[in-house]
C-alpha cells in the first residue's frame, strides 16, 4: 500500500528544491487553471466515452497529472522537443493541441490529427513540438536524447524534456540513454511522474531503491525530487532545467510526486488501492492547489465558475464534433507506410 | 575505369553524402577512431571529427533510440551495428519505432535513418555473429532493406538509402568485404535505385532470384552448371529485398518458366517463401515447374568449417537444388 | 460478296477453340484449300483451310484468344471488298476487332491509329505486345513504355469489381503495391470500387507521379477480355506479298495399311486376310500377356465433374496467353499423381521379392490413332515424365507437346518409355465405362469416361435414408473404370486411391 499522503512520501522533496524563485502573476496563474481543467474535462469525457464502448483498446488518462504538463509549458519554447509516454493526452494539450482533433483521434475518426491511425497512445504534432507519445514503456526516453544531440550537432539552442513514470525506470535503454546523455552533456530533460504505481503495482514492491531521483546521481547527473502537483514548482524546476541545458551544462533529471486519481486505463479495476487512499490523494492533486491559490490570492470564486463554465461548453462541443465526425477513408489503410 | 573493395565503396558513400549533407552523421560502436571493426569508417572522424561521427558505449538500445529521435527531427543517421545479430538488442526502437513511426502519426513524422552493418556466415564466428536478418526485416512494414553484392551496387544504394526519408537497413556480407569491382571515378556520382533488381546473368531454363553474398555464389553456381551440364541459368540480383521488384522476377520467369529464389536466412517462412508465394499469387501460369526456394537450413549457424558449409545455401546447394529442378 | 471462315466439326460437346496461329495476313492473297489458320479444341489441334480464293480481308479472332465453334473466324473476298452487315456473325466478346463493320481492313486502321511512342512501340515489338490492346497513360493517351511493360506483365483478366460490401476490399497484389508506394487507392480510383483496381494502376500512379504528373489513373481495362490478344495478326499497312502456303502437315499413318495381296489359300470366299503391323502385333503381345499376369479387378467410380469444369472456364484464357491449351486430361493427370501420392502402392511394380514403389510419377495417357478402313486402329502410349514436380500449367503443357509430336508422328522412343502408371481416356471416344488393361510392369490403369450431364440424388440428411432435403439435380459427370493388379492392390486399397482421385478432382477452386 502507497503512502497516503503526498508530503509525507517525499520527505527529502524540500530539501532537494528551494522555495520557487519566480512567482507567477495571477493572469498566467489563472490562463494555467483554465487549461488544467480543460485537460481534466477531456479526459474525464474521454472515460466516459470509453465506458460507452466508442473507444477500443488501451486509453490511459493523466488524471491527478495534469501540474506537470501545464507547468512544463509555460516554462519551455515552443520550439523545444518534448515525448512522453501513452500517458501523454495532458503533455500534448496543454502544448496547444485541439481538443477536437485529439478527441477525434482517440475515437478513430478521420480529423484526428493522425487520421486515427494513433489513436490514444501516440498523440503527436511536430508544429508544436510534440513529437510523439509511445506505446512501449521508456522508449521515448533516447528519442529526446537524440532530439538533443540533434540540437547539439546543429548547434542550436533547442533543447528536449521526455516524460516517463516511474515503472520506466527499471527499463535498460532508460540508463544507456542516461549515461550517453551525461557523457555528451546533451540539453535534454528528463522529467519522472512518478504517481507510485507502475501500471497496476506499487513501486515499493518492485524496486530496490527507494528515491528514484537517486539513481541518476550515479552517473553524475543533476537531479532533483519536487511536489509534480504544484504548478508553480514544477514551472521553476523546468525553468532552472532548461537553463541549464541551454547553457551547456548538460541534462537534469526532475523527480516530480504526483498522484494518478483514475486506474491506469480505462477499464482498470484498481484493486490495489482504497478508495479512502485516493480521497485522501484529492487534497493534494493540482487542481485543487491551484484553486487554493488563486483564491488565496483573492480571486473571485465567480471568476473561476466562468472559466470552468467556459471549458465545459468548449469540451462538450469537441465530444459532439468527434463523436459525429466521419470514419476514415479504408484507402487510408494503406498511406503513410512510407514517405515518399 | 578503377576498381575497388566492397568496403572502400561504402566508405565513400558516406564520405561523400556527409561532404554534401550536413544532416547526416554517423553513430555506433569503435566507428570514429578505431574506425570501425571491419574498418569501414576509416578516416570519416578525421575528416568530419567528433561531432559528426560519434563513438557510443555499448548501449545498442540507447544510440539506436537516440538514432531515431535524431531522425525525427530532420537529421540523417547512419547507425553501425558491428554485427547483424545485435539488432535483436534493439529491436523496438527499430521495428517499433523507426518503421512505424510513419504510420502511426498518420504521416506527420519520418525516420530518414540507415542501419548499416554485415551479416552472414563464412568466418566461423559462430551463432551469434553469424545469422542472416533480411527475412525477418520483410515482416515489418515501413523500413525498406537493401543487400548488393558488387561494390558499385554498395555505393549506388548506400547513397539512394541516406537520401531516403524512410529506415533503410543496409546489409553487408562479411564475405563480400574485400571483394573487388568496377566503379566509375570517385567524383562521377550516381545513385542504384532502391527496389529495383538487376538481371546479373543472362539464360533460358531458370530463374535464380538471391542478393548479397549469395548473389556471387549463384553466379559460380551457374557457370558450372553451364559448363557441366548445358544449362542457362538466369540470376537476378534482387538488391532490395524491401520493397521487393516482383516485376524484374516475374519478367525473367515468363522466360525460364521456372523459379528458384535463394537467401541466407531461414528458408523457414522466409524471404525466397514469400518471392515463390507471390510468383504463384500473381503469375501462376508463368510456372512450368513448382518454383522453389533454398535457404539456411533450420540450425543455428556452427563454429565448424564443414558444418557451417552443409547448412550455407552457398554453390554446392544451389547447384543441388538447380538439378533437382531440371533433372 | 465476301466469304465466311467457318470451322469444320471438331468433334462433339466442343464448344469453343483456342486461335493458335494464323498463318496468313489480313491483306495476303490466299488460295481455296491453303492452310490459314491452326485452332486447338480439348481434344485436337486442327488446320483450317481457305474455303475460297481472295484476300484475307478481316480477322475476328487473335491468336490466343477463345472463339465459339460457329462463329466465324474471318472473311476472305476481293482487295478492297467491304464486308456486308448481313454476313456477320454476332460478335464474340473475346474480340477487340468484331465492332467496324463497315471498314473493309478494320485491322489496319487500327493499328495504325495507335498512338504510342517509338520506345513504346520497340517494347512492344521485342516482348509481342499488340499496341490496341494497350491503354495509353501518356499525354492525351499516348501508350508509354511503362503502359506497355505493365500491360506485358498484366494478368489476362482484369479484375471486375467484387460484390456488395466487398465492393471495396482491394486484392492482395494492390493492398502491397499502394503500401510500397504510399499511394492513396480512393484518389486512383476515382469512381470506381477499389476492388476494381489492378496492381498496375497502382505502379503507373505511382510512376506518374514519380514523373510529377497527376496520380489518377483511367481505366486502362476498358478494352475488357481483349488483353489476351497477341501482336502477331496485326495486318501492316501494306499487305505483304501472298507466302508460299505450306503444305497442310497430315500425319503419316501408323495404321497399318491394309495388305492387298497374296491371299493365303486357306482364306474363304469372302475373307481377307490383313497382315500384322508392328504396332498392332505390340499392342496384342502386350495387352495378352499382362491379362494372363496379373489378376485384373476393375473397380467403378463415379465422379462429379462440375469443379473441373469451372476451374476450367475460369483459367484456360490465361493459359491460352501462355500458349498452352488446357484440356480435362491435364486434371486426370494431376488427380492421378495425387491418387498416387496418397496410396503409393498404385505407383509401383510387382516382383516376387517385394514390390517396388515408385516416387516419381511418369504417366502414361493410352492414345487412339485414326483407324483405317477396315477398322483397325492403333495405340500408343506418350509418358509425361516427373508429373509430380509439375504444376496444372506443367502438365498441361506437357500434354499438349505429347499430343503436338503425337500428331505430327515425331514422337521418340524416349516418349513412350518408363511409365508408372495410365490413363486411358475413352470417353473420348463416347464410352462410359470400360475395363482396361494394365500397361505391364505397372499396377493400375485408370480409365475416364465420357463426362456427360446425369441425374443425380443430392441429399441433405441421411444418404440412404428419405430426407425432405432430397434433391433431384443434373451434374456432369464421369465414370472412372480402375483396373488394377490384385497382387498389389487389393479392393480396399484401389478404392483408397480412387476416393483420392475423386477428391482431388471434385476439390477444385475455381
Amino acid at each position: 500500500m502507497a503512502e497516503p499522503s503526498l508530503k509525507a512520501s517525499i520527505p527529502s522533496a524540500q530539501a532537494a528544491v528551494a522555495e520557487p524563485t519566480a512567482v507567477l502573476a495571477t493572469d498566467q496563474l489563472l490562463s494555467m487553471y483554465r487549461m488544467m481543467f480543460l485537460i481534466r474535462r477531456v479526459e474525464e469525457s474521454l472515460l466516459e466515452l470509453a465506458e460507452s464502448g466508442k473507444i477500443g483498446g488501451a486509453m490511459h488518462t493523466a488524471i491527478g497529472h495534469e501540474g506537470a504538463a501545464v507547468g512544463m509549458a509555460a516554462a519551455l519554447r515552443k520550439d523545444d522537443y518534448l515525448t512522453c509516454t501513452y500517458r501523454g493526452h495532458h503533455h500534448s494539450l496543454a502544448r496547444g493541441m485541439d481538443p477536437k482533433r485529439a478527441i477525434c483521434e482517440v475515437l478513430g475518426k478521420a480529423p484526428g490529427f493522425a487520421k486515427g491511425k494513433g489513436g490514444s497512445m501516440h498523440f503527436v504534432d511536430p508544429s508544436l513540438g510534440l513529437m510523439g507519445a509511445n506505446g512501449i514503456v521508456g522508449a521515448q526516453v533516447p528519442h529526446a536524447a537524440g532530439m538533443a544531440l540533434a540540437a547539439k550537432i546543429r548547434g542550436e539552442d533547442r533543447i528536449a524534456i521526455t516524460f516517463f513514470g516511474d515503472g520506466a525506470l527499471y527499463q535498460g535503454l532508460m540508463h544507456e540513454t542516461f549515461n550517453m546523455a551525461q557523457k555528451w552533456k546533451l540539453p535534454v530533460i528528463f522529467y519522472c511522474e512518478n504517481n507510485r504505481y507502475s501500471e497496476m503495482t506499487p513501486i515499493a514492491r518492485t524496486s530496490s531503491v527507494s528515491e528514484i531521483y537517486q539513481f541518476v546521481r550515479a552517473y553524475g547527473m543533476e537531479s532533483i525530487q519536487i511536489d509534480g502537483n504544484d504548478v508553480e514548482v514544477v514551472y521553476d524546476a523546468v525553468s532552472k532545467a532548461a537553463a541549464r541545458a541551454r547553457a551547456g551544462e548538460g541534462p537534469t533529471f526532475i523527480e516530480g510526486i504526483t498522484y494518478r486519481l483514475a486506474g491506469h486505463m480505462a477499464g482498470d479495476l484498481e484493486t490495489y488501492r482504497s478508495s479512502e487512499e485516493i480521497e485522501m490523494q484529492r487534497a493534494y492533486e493540482p487542481l485543487t492547489q491551484l484553486q487554493q491559490k488563486l483564491l488565496d490570492r483573492g480571486v473571485p470564486e465567480d471568476e473561476l465558475n466562468r472559466i470552468r463554465a467556459e471549458v465545459e461548453e468548449e469540451v462538450q462541443a469537441a465530444v459532439e464534433y468527434a463523436v459525429e465526425a466521419p470514419w476514415p477513408d479504408v484507402a487510408e489503410a494503406y498511406t503513410d507506410v512510407y514517405k515518399v | 575505369m578503377r576498381k575497388t573493395t566492397y568496403i572502400q565503396a561504402i566508405n565513400e558513400a558516406m564520405r561523400d553524402e556527409m561532404r554534401r549533407d550536413e544532416r547526416v552523421f554517423l553513430i555506433g560502436e569503435d566507428i570514429g577512431h578505431y574506425g570501425g571493426l571491419f574498418r569501414v569508417t576509416r578516416n570519416l572522424m578525421e575528416e568530419f571529427g567528433e561531432r559528426r561521427v560519434i563513438d557510443t558505449p555499448i548501449s545498442e538500445q540507447g544510440f539506436m533510440g537516440m538514432a531515431v529521435g535524431a531522425a525525427m527531427v530532420g537529421l540523417r543517421p547512419i547507425v553501425e551495428l558491428m554485427y547483424m545479430d545485435f539488432f535483436l538488442v534493439c529491436a523496438d526502437q527499430i521495428f517499433n519505432q523507426a518503421a512505424r513511426m510513419h504510420y502511426m502519426t498518420g504521416g506527420l513524422l519520418h525516420v530518414p535513418m540507415v542501419i548499416r552493418g554485415q551479416q552472414g556466415g563464412g568466418k566461423r564466428y559462430g551463432s551469434q555473429h553469424s545469422a542472416s536478418v533480411e527475412s525477418t526485416f520483410a515482416q515489418f512494414p515501413g523500413i525498406k532493406v537493401v543487400a548488393p553484392s558488387t561494390p558499385y551496387d554498395a555505393k549506388g544504394l548506400l547513397i539512394s538509402a541516406i537520401r531516403d526519408d524512410n529506415p533503410v537497413l543496409f546489409l553487408e556480407h562479411k564475405m563480400l568485404y574485400f571483394t573487388r569491382g568496377d566503379m566509375p571515378d570517385a567524383e562521377e556520382e550516381y545513385t542504384v535505385p532502391i527496389g529495383k533488381a538487376d538481371i546479373k546473368r543472362e539464360g533460358k531454363d531458370l530463374t535464380l532470384a538471391t542478393f548479397s553474398y549469395n548473389l556471387l555464389q549463384a553466379l559460380e553456381a551457374a557457370e558450372e552448371l553451364k559448363a557441366e551440364h548445358g544449362l542457362d541459368i538466369e540470376v537476378v540480383d534482387l538488391r532490395s529485398i524491401t520493397p521487393l521488384d516482383m516485376e524484374t522476377v516475374l519478367t525473367s520467369v515468363a522466360k525460364t518458366g521456372r523459379l528458384l529464389a535463394v537467401h541466407e536466412s531461414q528458408a523457414n517462412a522466409g524471404i525466397g517463401a514469400e518471392i515463390v508465394a507471390r510468383a504463384y499469387e500473381e503469375a501462376p501460369y508463368l510456372l512450368k515447374a513448382p518454383a522453389r526456394r533454398l535457404g539456411m537450413a533450420p540450425a543455428s549457424i556452427p563454429v565448424s568449417k564443414p558444418l557451417e558449409e552443409e547448412l550455407l545455401p552457398w554453390k554446392k546447394n544451389i547447384k543441388a537444388a538447380v538439378l533437382e529442378m531440371l533433372r | 460478296m465476301a466469304t465466311e471462315i467457318r470451322l469444320p466439326d471438331v468433334g462433339e460437346g466442343v464448344a469453343d477453340v483456342t486461335i493458335n496461329r494464323w498463318r496468313v495476313n489480313v491483306g495476303d492473297a490466299v488460295n481455296a484449300g491453303d492452310v490459314i489458320l491452326e485452332v486447338a479444341t480439348d481434344k485436337v489441334d486442327t488446320e483450317i483451310q481457305a474455303p475460297a480464293s481472295g484476300v484475307l480481308l478481316k480477322i475476328n479472332f487473335r491468336a490466343g484468344e477463345l472463339a465459339p465453334v460457329d462463329g466465324v473466324m474471318g472473311y476472305i473476298g476481293q482487295a478492297g471488298e467491304s464486308i456486308g452487315e448481313a454476313v456477320i456473325a454476332p460478335p464474340a466478346p473475346a474480340s477487340p476487332t468484331t465492332t467496324s463493320a463497315s471498314s473493309a481492313t478494320p485491322a489496319v486502321a487500327e493499328s495504325a491509329s495507335v498512338k504510342a511512342t517509338p520506345v513504346a512501340k520497340r517494347v512492344a515489338a521485342d516482348k509481342g505486345v499488340d499496341l490496341t490492346s494497350v491503354a495509353g497513360t501518356g499525354p492525351g493517351g499516348q501508350i508509354t513504355k511503362q503502359d506497355v511493360l505493365a500491360y506485358s506483365t498484366a494478368p489476362v483478366n482484369a479484375p471486375s469489381a467484387l460484390p456488395g460490401d466487398l465492393a471495396d476490399t482491394p486484392s492482395l497484389a494492390v493492398r502491397r503495391a499502394a503500401a510500397d508506394h504510399n499511394i492513396n487507392l480512393r484518389e486512383i480510383a476515382g469512381e470506381r470500387p477499389l476492388s476494381a483496381l489492378t496492381k498496375y494502376d497502382v505502379l503507373s500512379a505511382a510512376a506518374s507521379r514519380a514523373a510529377g504528373k497527376p496520380v489518377r489513373v483511367e481505366p486502362e481495362y476498358g478494352k475488357g477480355e481483349g488483353r489476351g490478344a497477341r501482336g502477331e495478326v496485326v495486318a501492316s499497312p501494306t499487305p505483304t506479298p501472298v507466302q508460299a502456303p505450306s503444305a497442310p502437315v497430315s500425319p503419316a499413318p501408323v495404321a497399318p495399311k491394309p495388305a492387298s495381296t497374296p491371299t493365303p489359300a486357306q482364306l474363304k470366299p469372302g475373307e481377307e486376310l490383313v497382315k500384322l503391323s508392328r504396332m498392332r502385333a505390340a499392342v496384342a503381345r502386350n495387352t495378352a500377356q499382362s491379362l494372363f499376369t496379373a489378376p485384373h479387378v476393375t473397380t467403378m467410380w463415379d465422379v462429379d465433374m462440375s469443379a473441373v469444369l469451372q476451374h476450367r472456364a475460369t483459367h484456360k484464357k490465361e493459359f491460352a496467353v501462355a500458349g498452352v491449351n488446357l484440356t480435362i486430361t491435364a486434371y486426370f493427370v494431376e488427380a492421378i499423381v495425387a491418387g498416387l501420392k496418397a496410396v503409393p502402392t498404385a505407383n509401383a511394380t510387382w516382383t516376387d521379392d517385394g514390390v517396388i514403389i515408385k516416387r516419381y510419377y511418369n504417366i502414361g495417357m493410352a492414345t487412339a490413332l485414326p483407324m483405317d478402313p477396315y477398322g483397325i486402329g492403333g495405340l500408343i502410349v506418350p509418358v509425361i515424365k516427373n508429373a509430380g514436380e509439375l504444376n496444372l500449367l506443367g502438365i498441361a503443357r506437357a500434354v499438349n507437346e505429347l499430343a503436338e509430336r503425337a500428331r505430327k508422328n515425331e514422337l521418340k522412343p524416349e516418349d513412350l518409355a518408363d511409365g508408372t502408371f495410365t490413363l486411358s481416356n475413352y470417353g473420348t471416344s463416347g464410352s462410359r465405362f470400360q475395363t482396361p488393361i494394365i500397361v505391364q510392369p505397372q499396377v493400375g490403369i485408370l480409365g475416364v469416361g465420357a463426362v456427360e450431364k446425369r441425374a443425380v440424388v443430392v441429399s441433405a440428411g441421411h444418404p440412404l435414408e428419405p430426407n425432405v432435403g432430397d434433391a433431384l439435380l443434373f451434374k456432369p459427370m464421369t465414370t472412372l473404370g480402375f483396373s488394377y493388379d490384385h497382387r498389389v492392390l487389393d479392393g480396399a486399397t484401389a478404392d483408397a486411391f480412387c476416393a483420392a482421385v475423386k477428391k482431388h478432382l471434385e476439390g477444385y477452386a475455381a
